[in-house]
């Protein structure tokens, strides 16, 4: 297939761009245009109408999705397509009318390629050529591959084998170690001996078990042993313990017997007798030692002398004895402080003296004084000031002197703003600026002579281009339409008189084929013959009446030929009806064609006048315009925005002019202010175009400038100087206001403090220094006074309590107070001693009372106590129940013995009395107890050996079964184990899926290489020859080491070189060579267009010519499209295949299109 | 005397298949295998808990508490103690024996606690429990393969007592599950019993109510045809009738199957985020249990040659969004199943000619079958699994034209793939 239009309707910044690739002869087309001018839309374009624009196309910038539209008529084996293709999700392809395509058009031309794969084998461009330049040096080990990747364009199918093998042999190798396929195998194999291993088989389950119950079977029988052991030694341990108390037993009952006949008497008869015997004792000394002591307290009491009036005024006295001392200090210090006293009165009355302070005036207070101290601070800083205006005034004068000079000094500045303004007329880049616009206007007029130039075939001038009134771009299509309508029609009435001739033909063929088989039966024919045989009837009948003549028979047997033929030939009538109706028909059509070729040709004839009105009237009205020649209607839009760009070009050129005359009459007219102002501001005569004068000019502004700033600097310091005086005079006027304030207030302060009148500032400052001295000595007097005062009061308050409390007590007054207040408070405290010891002798008398009576009854308690003994026991002396009483202690004790020995004894009969178990301990002697407890001990040791060992096996057998029910080894193993094999599968289902793909692909090479790769070899190798500029005259496949197939390029000189030695750029062309050699090989459908773009980016002249050479030869069986954006490939391309072998098509920026 | 029918609660398990290794982890996240270890022994340790926090008065085990022959005496003595546990809380268990660890295989190592009931093979066995007022019947399997209605031997109900029957049975055929003791659901409800524990079958599924027919499931999923909550059912009894039957997870580990529609993504950065918003509720799903998941995913168009050329580094994708949904979710497996599979993108026609005719070459038949053989040949037998190996199972079967058709895809996608 091939395009034999491609319209850009609406795409892009495209409005319906048509690329016109004509009927093919050449079908080498180079699309040549600057960047940016909508080469790459282009190029997008062929791919966008063949496969569909893309769900994100950027072709929307101008256009919506929905507007987007590309237009192509398509040739395919003799048939014309058109074909319009909208973005969309389904009936993207329209028909001329609008309407989708019930089917794919394109489907069976594209032969089932999709665009991706359009683009690997038809797309060429200079990266591509790069990469599969590159791609044949890698597979020069590998002809198939090469010639494979170069015929597809898909350049990694030896990656992706060597890929694919390397990822099997990763995972498995046969007889390998480390690849994951053997590893997991031989994991796989340990994980499952471990599982065997951490199993618990059934029969070490069951011996287990034996073992478990064999030790427990041995463990009852030794703790059956251990318990008769355990028996044995109770035995002896009970024949043990009854030894003892059975013998204690025996004499206590014999004892019992002989006391038998003693009186019943308390059990503790002896010890109460004892006890109340000692208590006897005891309560007659405590009565004895009680009454001396009430003797002494008696006599104690006697000799305290009884407390007075005085404890009755305890609280006073104590309260006077507190303040005694207090008083008794105040004493002495009231005389120190009136003593202190009189030297700070004197002190003052010195001062008073000193400082002039009248006699009768009060000291002046703390406040005075801390306002006469300011009012001497302010007139010193009142002084201070006043001499300070004086040496700024002297200073003022200095610098007034100062500036009246420099100023005198300095010259005049006079026309300085003239000359600013003048210079400022002239932009100081006036003369690159006048160059630049020279520039401009030079370029911009021949910028618009050019594309008044490429108006051509219109002539003329650009003010006839002004007033030129063209047709419209409507106007034009509507001519173009018509023009194509016209000729559309006249084509159709040509080809319907030639379908008309032609039928007209083939019916006049036919009915002399008809003819050919016999006169045809028709109606026609019949009638001529019967009409032939009545003529011969009626020649006939004239004979008849005629007299006989000669040729009768002659006329006779034309008479009878003529019947016979009349009714042969009415009679196969029937018979040849099919041949009659045919021949009947044919006639027909051989009349209607005929009159369809006249009408055909004269409707052609129509058309072709119309046709040529139209072009004439087209044409006409262009040359009125100036077009000679006309241009076709279908130029005519490219030709008015071409007049667009001359007429804005025509109007930028008279612009620039203008600018340009307006700069230079500006520039003089400032040259000549210049000059003024500088003459004005006593510069020298200048020339209004001398060269210096703008210099001249810069440098007396500067001059008078400095000039200027200088004077205006000077103004601004006599003014600070003229206004800092003004501020001085303002200042003395303050001081001296404030100086006669000070006085007065000075005299007011005289007079508060008693000075004497009209005292002046030194006065006060002495009597102020001299107050300062006896400052202290006036505060403390007056804290002494106060203080003596309140001691006077103390001491007048103590005498007063002193002498009531004495009046009650009944004591005069006399002497000191003080020291009758001691003695006062020394009577009060023998007072209350006595008073208290008097009450704890009370308390003691009362006490020793009390313990008298109880002695006594202690004492008679135990007198009745003996005499109850002795009346039970009968004894009528002391001697005789002391007898009786120790005869019953012995009985009592014997009992004692009796009960212990029966309680120790208690349960060792066994149930058999106590006369058997005395039979059993003398059955047992000593000696045989000892000897059978050493055979019970060495016996038990035995036994509890063996149980340890009996336990140890069951606690193992006890932890197995625990560790049984808890451990999950086995489990666990079995869990890895599956997880193992999983890997392994997944490894080995990896290995699988690498090593079957890299069989195919293996096989693909194989495959290709033995159907494909002769004939691309022999393809190639002319495209080579071709491409290479005959330095090398073909390819072959070779055969490397280990019988590698490898290609080997044919040198001039015979030699054949590997693909590895040729240059980069000769792998390119080999590679080039390659692909177009594949795509030459297949034909039919999906023989598409192959599509360059920028392919000869690098390519030298020489390389690029011969490449234009190859896609020539290309062209011959493929359309062949390049894209550059090198105008210089025109002139490459027209010197490598000749103008007529390829079609230019040259494409403008987009903006200007769109415009 | 008429027993007294009160309220009570049982346990209804099956399929415990203690110590059955799970399938499919692969051993690719380590961290992730030793999260699941044993995980169905913690199944059945669970649903001994959830006996003992329902207060149930008794469980009943409807087949396959072992998974197979019991070649680790660990797995039987871990059982007992779990029975024991039972026992202790004061819960009865009861036990047939299904075609996993038939009387053959496991009975006689079994010494049971008290308050365990096995039922024999021989002949369908009664227990009652007439403190509950409730007859369990049930028969173990005697061999593996039973093939016969064991059901219809089983004993009649007792009049006035709650009828409960244990079976081991496929019922009337299950996918995935072996026919064994068949029989139909409708001798079953026409039995009389109350309710009909059933095992075998792994899926949960109440069959029938009133008459009760229902199937347990297994308590832990153990590969990835076993997705969902897995666990036991617990049955409510009020005043002798069956009330109320719930199904409670008991899975250590949960199953999930995400298939994802990515059919229109253009990049794999949109199949990656649909995946993701597949994922996450499964994920809620198994509150917060570890969770093995395949992800199949349909993808067309360019991205679908992408994937298929490069999958494991597609699978490495998965793997790392998969973890940005969950720390404990692990990715079994990723399939990529191509919709428009038969259309490579971008291979030029003489590519697309020598793919079509790979498959009607005996050369190239024989040629990819070679090149598998030394793998086959050293692997072993038993290291088959179509589900993870679908190919290395057509090598083995000497399927040449399934080699074939794969290797033709990876081809296509690998020689298609950077054709922008």
């Amino acid at each position: 297939m091939r395009f034999r239009q491609l319209e850009l309707v609406r795409y892009g910044g495209f409005a319906d761009r048509v690329f016109d690739f004509g009927d093919g002869r050449p079908d080498l087309h180079l699309i040549v245009g600057p960047n940016e001018a909508g080469k790459s839309t282009a190029l997008q374009a062929i791919g966008d109408f063949l496969f569909g624009i893309p769900d994100r196309s950027a072709q929307n910038w101008r256009y919506e999705y929905g507007q987007l539209r590309l237009r192509a008529l398509i040739e395919h084996e003799e048939q014309l397509l058109d074909v319009t293709r909208r973005k969309g999700k389904r009936d993207t392809l329209l028909k001329t009318d609008g309407t989708p395509f019930a089917a794919d058009p394109l489907a069976q031309l594209l032969g089932g390629i999709d665009r991706a794969g359009f683009e690997r084998m038809f797309g060429m461009d200079h990266a591509k050529l790069r990469l599969g330049g590159e791609s044949i040096l890698g597979g020069r080990d590998d002809a198939a591959r090469i010639t494979l990747e170069a015929g597809t364009g898909v350049s990694h199918i030896g990656k992706e084998l060597t890929r694919l093998t390397e990822a099997a042999s990763e995972l498995f190798k046969s007889g390998g170690q480390n690849p994951a396929v053997n590893r997991l195998m031989r994991e796989r194999s340990e994980a499952l001996a471990q599982v065997r291993a951490t199993s618990i088989s059934d029969a070490e389950w069951t011996q287990s078990r034996q073992r478990r119950t064999q030790a427990e079977e041995r463990r009852a029988a030794l703790i059956e042993e251990a318990e008769g052991l355990d028996r044995e030694q109770a035995r002896l341990d009970r024949v043990g313990r009854a030894r003892a108390p059975s013998a204690r037993l025996a004499s206590a009952r014999g004892e019992l017997a002989e006391l038998a006949s003693l009186p019943e008497l308390p059990l503790d008869a002896a010890t109460r007798l004892i006890a109340d015997r000692a208590e006897h004792l005891t309560a007659t000394e405590l009565k004895v030692q009680v009454d001396a002591d009430i003797v002494r307290v008696d006599g104690a009491i006697a000799a305290i002398e009884a407390p007075g009036k005085i404890v009755t005024q305890r609280d006073r006295i104590e309260a006077l004895e507190e303040r005694r001392p207090v008083i008794a200090k105040a004493a002495v210090d009231v005389e120190r402080r009136r003593a202190e006293l009189e030297r700070i009165d004197a002190r003052i009355a010195a001062t008073r003296v000193e400082a002039n302070i009248a006699a009768d005036a009060a000291l002046p207070s703390a406040g005075w004084r801390k306002r006469a101290a300011l009012h001497l601070d302010a007139r010193r800083q009142a002084k201070s000031r006043d001499a300070a205006s004086l040496k700024e005034r002297a200073r003022l004068s200095r610098e007034r002197e100062r500036i009246a000079h420099d100023l005198s000094a300095l010259g005049e500045s006079t026309g300085l703003p003239e000359m600013i303004a003048a210079l400022a007329l002239l932009p100081t880049d006036s003369g690159q600026r006048l160059g630049v616009a020279e520039a401009d206007t030079v370029r911009k007029r021949s910028l618009a002579a050019e594309r008044l130039a490429h108006l051509a075939p219109w002539r003329g001038t650009a003010a006839l281009l002004r007033d030129l009134v063209p047709p419209t771009e409507a106007a034009a299509a509507d001519v173009r339409r018509a023009a194509e309508a016209a000729l559309a029609n006249a084509t159709a009435a040509r080809k319907e008189a030639e379908n008309a001739e032609s039928s007209a033909i083939r019916a006049q063929a036919k009915i002399k084929s008809l003819i050919a088989g016999g006169t045809v039966p028709t109606a026609e024919a019949v009638a001529a013959v019967r009409g032939l045989r009545d003529e011969h009837v009626l020649q006939v009948r004239e004979r008849l009446v005629a007299p006989r003549s000669p040729d009768d028979d002659g006329v006779g047997r034309a008479l009878s030929d003529a019947i016979a033929n009349a009714d042969q030939l009415a009679d196969r009538r029937d018979a040849e009806a099919a041949r009659v109706a045919e021949y009947a028909l044919m006639t027909v059509a051989v009349d209607e064609a005929n009159a369809l070729l006249a009408l055909s040709a004269k409707r052609e004839e129509r058309y072709r006048a119309e046709l040529k009105q139209i072009e004439d009237g087209w044409k006409t009205g262009l040359h009125a315009l100036g077009f000679e020649p006309a241009i076709l209607p279908a130029d005519l839009g490219g030709w008015l925005t071409k007049r667009s760009a001359a007429l804005d070009s025509e109007k930028e050129s008279i612009a620039a002019q203008q600018a340009l005359e307006t700069a230079k009459s500006q520039i003089g007219d400032a040259r000549t202010a210049i000059v003024g102002a500088f003459t004005a501001c006593g510069g020298a005569a200048m020339a209004v175009d001398d060269p210096a004068l703008v210099q001249r000019a810069t440098e007396r502004v500067a001059e008078l400038n400095e000039i200027a700033t200088n004077r205006t600097r000077l103004g601004i310091e006599a003014k600070s100087v003229e206004d800092t005086l003004a501020e001085l005079n303002d200042e003395d006027k303050d001081l001296a206001k404030e100086r006669a304030e000070l006085d007065e207030a000075l005299q007011r302060l005289v007079l508060e403090a008693g000075l004497p009148q009209g005292g002046d500032e030194t006065l006060m400052a002495d009597a102020l220094e001299i107050l300062a001295q006896v400052h202290d000595d006036v505060g403390a007097r007056d804290s002494i006074q106060r203080q003596v005062s309140g001691i006077e009061l103390d001491r007048t308050a103590f005498e007063t309590e002193l002498v009531e409390i004495l009046a009650l007590v009944g004591i005069a007054r006399k002497g000191e107070a003080i020291d009758q207040a001691r003695q006062l408070a020394a009577s009060l405290r023998d007072a209350v001693r006595n008073e208290e010891a008097l009450a704890a002798h009370a308390i003691e008398r009362e006490r020793l009372t009390n313990e008298l009576a109880r002695v006594q009854r202690r004492l008679d308690k135990a007198e009745a106590s003996i005499e109850e003994l002795m009346r039970l026991a009968g004894a009528a002396t002391d001697t005789e129940l002391d007898q009786m009483i120790t005869g019953v202690g012995q009985r009592v004790a014997a009992r004692a013995i009796e009960r212990e020995a029966l309680n120790e004894l208690a349960g060792t009969d066994n149930g058999a009395g106590l006369d058997a178990l005395a039979l059993e301990i003398a059955a047992l002697p000593t000696e045989d107890e000892a000897a059978a407890r050493a055979r019970i001990e060495d016996r038990r040791r035995e036994v509890a050996a063996e149980r340890e060992v009996v336990g140890r096996t069951l606690n193992a057998a006890d932890d197995e079964v625990a560790r049984a029910a808890t451990e999950s080894a086995a489990a666990d193993a079995q869990q890895a184990a599956t997880d193992t094999t999983a890997a392994l599968a997944q490894a080995a289902e990896e290995h699988v899926q690498a090593a079957t793909a890299a069989a195919l692909l293996r096989w693909m090479l194989d495959r290709h290489r033995a159907t494909n790769q002769a004939p691309l070899i022999a393809r190639a190798g002319a495209l080579f020859k071709q491409v290479t500029g005959g330095a090398f005259t073909g390819l072959t496949i070779g055969y490397a080491n280990e019988d590698r197939p490898v290609i080997l390029a044919n040198r001039l000189d015979g030699n054949e070189v590997g693909v590895e030695a040729l240059s980069e750029g000769t792998r390119d062309q080999l590679y080039l060579a390659l692909r177009l050699g594949s795509i030459e090989g297949r034909t039919g459908a999906g023989a598409l267009p192959i599509v360059c773009d920028d392919l000869l980016i690098t390519a030298d002249d020489a390389r690029s010519a011969a490449l234009f050479g190859v896609l020539a030869a290309a062209a011959k069986h493929n359309q062949v499209i390049v894209f550059s954006h090198h105008a210089h490939l025109i002139d490459i391309a027209r010197q490598a295949v000749g103008r007529d072998g390829f079609v230019l098509h040259k494409i403008e920026p987009a903006s200007v299109l769109a415009a | 005397m008429m027993p007294m029918l009160g309220n009570f609660t049982f346990i209804h398990a099956a399929d415990i298949h203690l110590d059955s290794p799970l399938h499919g982890l692969s051993r690719k996240d380590d961290a992730f295998s030793q999260l699941v270890r044993g995980a169905t022994r913690k199944a059945f340790s669970n649903v001994v808990d959830l006996a003992i926090e329902e207060g149930a008065a008794f469980v009943v085990i409807a087949g396959d508490l072992y998974d197979g022959a019991w070649k680790d005496q660990s797995t039987g003595q871990f059982a007992i103690a779990q029975l024991a546990r039972l026992a202790r809380a004061g819960i009865r268990s009861v036990i047939v024996f299904g075609n996993h660890d038939a009387d053959s295989r496991v009975t006689r190592h079994l010494t049971a606690p008290e308050g365990v009931y096995k039922l024999k093979s021989a002949k369908c066995e009664t227990v009652l429990f007439d403190d509950l007022g409730v007859a369990i019947h049930g028969r173990s399997y005697k061999e593996a393969a039973t093939t016969e209605n064991i059901a219809s031997t089983y004993c009649s109900p007792v009049a006035g007592l709650l009828n409960i029957a244990l079976l081991h049975t496929a019922l009337d055929g299950h996918e995935g599950h072996a026919n064994y003791a068949p029989c139909s659901l409708g001798e079953l409800q026409a039995a009389g019993h109350d309710y009909w524990a059933l095992g075998h079958v792994h899926d949960h599924a109440i069959r029938s109510d009133h008459p009760h027919v229902v199937f347990a499931g297994n308590t832990q999923g153990r590969h990835i045809k076993e997705t969902g909550s897995k666990g036991a059912v617990v049955v409510r009894v009020e005043e002798g009738a069956i009330s109320h039957v719930e199904h409670r997870a008991t899975d250590e580990v949960r199953w999930a199957h995400a298939r994802v529609d990515a059919s229109g993504a253009r990049d794999p950065i949109e199949a990656l985020a649909a995946i993701q918003s597949e994922l996450r509720p499964a994920v809620l799903g198994a509150n917060g249990r570890p969770m093995a998941a395949r992800v199949s995913i349909e993808v067309d168009g360019a991205l679908a040659q992408r994937l298929k050329a490069d999958p494991a580094w597609f699978e490495a994708e998965v793997r790392g969004h998969a973890a940005g949904v969950s720390d404990a979710l692990w990715i079994e497996r990723v399939k990529v199943v191509a919709r428009d599979a038969a259309v490579p993108i971008g291979l030029p026609l003489e590519l697309q000619e020598l793919l079509a005719q790979a498959l009607d070459d005996p050369d190239c038949l024989r040629a990819i079958e070679n090149a598998v053989a030394p793998l086959t040949a050293k692997l072993p037998a038993d290291v088959d699994d179509p589900d993870i190996a679908p190919l290395l199972s057509s090598a083995r079967a000497r399927d040449g034209e399934a080699l074939v058709r794969a290797a033709r895809a990876l081809v296509a996608a690998r020689l298609g793939e950077g054709a922008d």
